[in-house]
């Protein structure tokens, strides 16, 4: 199998080189941004297209759900599985806002280890 | 004269919406900026354990699985903070559904079962048959999880617990009862308000922060039920009580 890439966007310095760290150590090739521009730039960009796109909800410039819309609006990239991940209350309605735009799933960050979504993404992807 | 008066006031009521507003973003950026950094140690600690950073003797192992478990305790501990705010302020987001309240508590009573094992404590669930209540899973358990590990830590080595359901008009009761310390009478109220201490003759470690029961009460309430101690007596021991909407 050829090897798998995943795009991670994340502003926090400190995360973004955790997930790195871990992904790669993982096997996968990591395309990083730190905003939702950034990340729309790398995926319209980047040929082929990655795996999976793991994606914070609160970002500068252009947040997570807006994102994950535009990603869902291009036929390009409609069928790229994508995680929201956050740090806020983590609360019902913006779970269900995400899954209703066409997030595959929705995890806070402070409740789960980096190898539990090394895990996940795994399994999405069938890795 | 009277209009200046009722101008100021309808001010009054603008600054205190701004008020509670920025209260509301404060404790909203405060929880994210605390969990952002113990979301950086929870991760880099599971990495080394999981040998990412290549092999860590037994001891050092130990070491850091401490460290690990404690800054879950501080994660836990903002989260309940940034909830206990969100439920003040009526933010809390419910879904309220059928629940099936039988899976929920024995799916607690199974979790808990270690940690009773430690002490040697037989925790039972004992119904046989389902219930259903209107109320939010999640938050339905959380309840009971809260009242049974209330009930290990303060039931001594060797006791029992009981966890049942029982109807009530429109409610379904959940009793969960121990052989534990009990709660003097004047302090048994004071036990659901907020940072209570309940028995100060306790330990830091067995009085807990003060929060749990606190939650428990708040999140009953919120969903239409009622959180109460049915009956205690020092030295026998408690039964606590929830009642929910029977769907």
């Amino acid at each position: 199998m050829a090897q798998k890439t995943i795009l991670l966007i994340e502003d926090d310095q400190i995360l973004l080189r955790m997930y790195t760290k871990k992904f790669e150590t993982e096997g996968f090739e990591v395309l990083v941004a730190t905003d939702g521009e950034e990340g729309l730039k790398m995926l319209e960009q980047t040929s082929p297209k990655p795996n999976v796109i793991l994606a914070d909800v609160m970002l500068p410039k252009m947040n997570g759900f807006e994102f994950l819309e535009k990603v869902k609006l291009d036929e390009a990239t409609k069928n790229i599985p994508v995680i929201l991940l956050t740090n806020l209350g983590g609360g019902e309605q913006d779970k269900e806002k995400g899954k209703s735009l066409g997030a595959v799933d929705y995890l806070v960050k402070s409740e789960i280890t980096p190898s539990q979504i090394i895990e996940k993404v795994n399994k999405l992807i069938g890795g | 004269m009277e209009k200046d008066k009722a101008k100021s006031l309808e001010e009054i009521q603008q600054l205190k919406h701004l008020l509670e507003a920025e209260k509301q973003e404060f404790l909203s950026v405060m929880s994210h900026e605390l969990r952002t950094p113990m979301t950086g140690v929870k991760g880099y600690l599971s990495m080394i354990l999981d040998g990412d950073a290549g092999e860590v003797p037994e001891h050092i192992k130990e070491y850091v699985a401490q460290a690990y478990v404690a800054n879950d305790r501080l994660i836990r501990l903002v989260e309940r903070m940034l909830k206990i705010a969100e439920i003040q302020e009526d933010k809390f987001q419910f879904k309220i559904d059928k629940v099936n309240l039988a899976r929920e508590a024995n799916q607690v009573v199974k979790d808990c079962q270690v940690r009773a094992a430690e002490k040697r404590i037989s925790l039972r669930y004992l119904p046989s048959r389902e219930y259903f209540v209107k109320s939010d899973p999640d938050r339905t358990r959380e309840i009971i999880l809260t009242l049974v590990n209330n009930a290990v830590k303060f039931t001594p080595e060797g006791g029992k617990i009981w966890v049942s359901h029982r109807e009530a008009n429109h409610w379904i009761i959940t009793d969960v009862k121990d052989t534990g310390i009990g709660i003097r009478r004047e302090d048994q109220e004071r036990l659901f308000e907020l940072f209570s201490k309940g028995n100060l003759t306790l330990t830091g470690q067995e009085r807990g922060t003060g929060i749990g029961l606190y939650l428990a009460r708040r999140l009953a309430e919120a969903q239409s039920g009622r959180l109460w101690i049915d009956r205690s007596e020092v030295g026998k021991g408690s039964t606590f009580s929830l009642a929910l909407p029977k769907y």
